[in-house]
């Protein structure tokens, strides 16, 4: 087996484990900061060990920026490799040899997936050895395993085991079943937005990283911003327009939403919470480009969204009056313009007529009022029609409340080019829109 | 050569060669003389723009449209301006670039209208009015950051943008080499001299207030502005639905 072992430099959750999934399924964590990685399967896929141990401190770093690394046969060998000569690998079966060379005391160190009973139980076996004059791990290889034994009971056994390379540790395959949580208190309690948003970054970079690892996509994100006093409690969510993980997306979503806080009563505690859906997995061809211009477009909407703002692509819509006569999407679709069907059976057809379908053609002002407005005498007087008759006539649900819209274009004494209708039930003219 | 031969072919004496050979040392000469200061091709290329579609117009500015990295104006005073913005999205669009169109709170684009004009609906991004000129600015900074639109029309109704606020969107445009239009209905327009091209849409002309390297006031007619609806007056469809 050969274990790529990586110490982070400070304790962390057990669910850190689950950045390193993309690395392989079996991982073992084990406090403090110890991350086990059965990489035996998996290396060639990234390339080799050396490139697999390099993406895998890359990702490390990206978080714990002093995360070192080894990779040897045994998890105990590659941690006790790790302290002995950081980012390097011995070759397969060769661990027993290189380590001979190392120093007494880095028997400390070959604990690999369960740690020592007691620190102090190590510290006198060392002791012992260097009474007798030995200090290299390859010179008390030549005693037996009963001296082993009856001198230092089940761990000097394990002891011999490890040095003689017959101990077996098993890296299981680990199961990500934690909730994607993150939780802070903090002990000066923050009321300025810089520092804020910096301790959120770093709580939504960790989660974002088990996200990866774990392959699935943030729908949502809720935040949970606890006051100091009065219980006072802000809840920001966090929706992008499409699921996602990107990082810099949900930074300056949050950065929004942040602005909008009043951070006088100071925030203590920091609950993130994650609700993740399955990641959409899609072949990219080597040509194009890493993120397309879809995903900006999505990131961008989502920005805006979170602003209460509404974007999207204007879609025409096959509807009579025109201020229906169309909707916002955020997924372009090709209008497919209405047209008569023609059915044959037999010796026999039935057209059915498209209705409206003309109405497609007609013409229609650049910018439409969004509620038409009424207009009095006085201003219908001072507009210049340009026809006496109606050039359009509309009238949607007769059957229900049909308005009846006779349609003209005038002129404005300002010179607009303007669309007004005249409402046939109120008597009334209306402006509807500008040929602007 | 006699009298008489000159007088009919009076060049006839020089022959060609000689021509030839004094032109090419003339020519020697004077690169000799001017080459250093001579300005490569690119130096003498006019600044990018996008086209409008108003030949006229195009011809006339030194972008051959609205200016790209620059921030332009139309006041609206008789309409106009947002079919002239409209013109040229459909050939940014059709070129297969994105354009992004922020609105006034008043009105709103007609997609149909749009669709007569050629726009590619699909390439035309819509943002709703924003609640303030702070957060008009914010969109417009989101919308170029992302280095995906070629054209940005925002119509900002009845209000206007200070003159730092310009500056900071001129910087922006020329940062992300992105054409930015701002149309404007208000009576009172501050007429900074960090919009490249501003252009005052009167009941008759189009008066081209300030372009670059241009002798301006230059007075356009306005009339081929509405060209494109009149066919669509002459079809003479008339619907009557219901």
């Amino acid at each position: 087996m050969r274990t790529l072992c990586l110490y982070l430099h400070q304790d962390a959750e057990p669910s850190v484990a689950e950045h390193f999934l993309k690395f392989s399924p079996r991982i073992h964590y084990r406090s403090p900061g110890l991350v086990f990685i059965d990489v035996t399967s998996t290396a060639k896929l990234f390339g080799g060990e050396n490139q697999l141990m390099n993406a895998a401190l890359s990702t490390a770093r990206q978080i714990f920026p002093t995360a070192s690394g080894a990779i040897s046969d045994t998890p105990w060998g590659a941690q006790a490799l790790l302290h002995e000569r950081p980012e390097s690998i011995i070759p397969p079966r060769c661990e027993i040899e290189e380590l001979s060379v190392a120093p007494l005391s880095l028997l400390h160190h070959f604990e690999g997936l369960v740690a020592w009973r007691s620190a102090h139980e190590i510290e006198r076996i060392i002791d012992f050895f260097y009474m007798l004059g030995l200090n290299k791990i390859g010179q008390i290889r030549q005693f037996e395993i009963d001296s082993f034994r009856q001198r230092w009971g089940e761990v000097g056994t394990l002891i011999w085991k490890r040095l003689h390379g017959i101990d077996q540790q098993i890296i299981s395959p680990l199961l990500p079943t934690e909730a994607l949580k993150e939780y802070a208190h903090l002990d000066f309690p923050i009321s300025l937005l810089p520092f804020l948003l910096h301790r959120l970054e770093k709580m939504l970079q960790h989660l974002i990283a088990r996200l990866q690892g774990r392959g699935e996509y943030a729908t949502k994100i809720i935040v949970r911003l606890f006051c100091e006093y009065s219980a006072e409690l802000h809840t920001l969510e966090l929706q992008p327009t499409s699921p996602g993980r990107q990082f810099e997306l949900f930074v300056k979503l949050l950065e929004n939403k942040l602005t909008t806080i009043n951070l006088d009563n100071p925030i203590q505690q920091i609950e993130v919470e994650v609700i993740p859906c399955p990641e959409k997995i899609q072949q990219l061809s080597f040509f194009e480009p890493r993120i397309s211009d879809r995903e900006k477009l999505s990131q961008l909407m989502s920005l805006l969204q979170q602003s209460g703002l509404t974007t999207g692509f204007l879609q025409p819509k096959d509807e009579v009056l025109p201020e229906k006569a169309w909707t916002l999407t955020t997924d372009f679709k090709v209008h497919q313009p209405l047209q008569d069907s023609v059915t044959i059976a037999g010796e026999s057809f039935q057209i059915r007529p498209a209705y409206s379908a003309a109405l497609s053609q007609a013409p229609r002002p650049s910018r439409l009022l969004i509620k038409p407005r009424a207009l009095n005498l006085d201003e219908v007087k001072r507009l210049n029609f340009l026809s006496t008759q109606p050039i359009e006539r509309l009238e949607d649900s007769w059957w229900d409340c049909a308005r009846g819209r006779d349609y003209y274009f005038a002129l404005s004494p300002k010179g607009e080019f303007v669309w007004l209708f005249y409402d046939q039930n109120e008597k009334q003219y209306y402006l509807h829109g500008f040929f602007d | 050569m006699s009298k008489k031969a000159l007088r009919e072919k009076p060049d006839a004496f020089l022959e060609t060669t000689q021509i030839d050979n004094l032109s090419t040392t003339r020519l020697e000469e004077l690169k000799r003389e001017l080459g250093p200061h001579l300005l490569s091709m690119e130096q003498v290329t006019p600044p990018s723009g996008l086209p409008t579609g108003w030949t006229q117009l195009d011809r006339f500015l030194l972008w051959h449209g609205f200016p790209k990295s620059s921030v332009s104006l139309l006041i609206s005073e008789s309409g106009g301006a947002s079919s002239l913005w409209i013109r040229s999205a459909a050939l940014v669009t059709q070129a297969g670039h994105w354009a992004a169109w922020m609105n006034d709170p008043h009105t709103r684009l007609t997609p149909w209208s749009l669709k007569h004009k050629n726009v590619d609906l699909s390439k035309l991004l819509w943002v709703s009015p924003a609640q303030s000129n702070k957060q008009t600015l914010w969109v417009m900074q989101e919308l170029m950051s992302l280095c995906l639109f070629e054209l940005i029309g925002c119509d900002l109704g009845q209000e206007q943008l200070k003159e730092h606020q310009i500056l900071k969107l001129k910087k922006l445009s020329l940062r992300y080499g992105c054409a930015v239009v701002l149309i404007t209905h208000a009576k009172n327009v501050l007429l900074s001299p960090f919009f490249s091209l501003i252009l005052h849409f009167q009941r008759q002309h189009v008066t081209i207030i300030r372009a670059l390297h241009r002798h301006t006031p230059h007075v356009l007619e306005k009339r081929d502005l509405y060209a494109d609806t009149l066919p669509l007056l002459a079809s003479g469809r008339r619907a009557l639905c219901g």
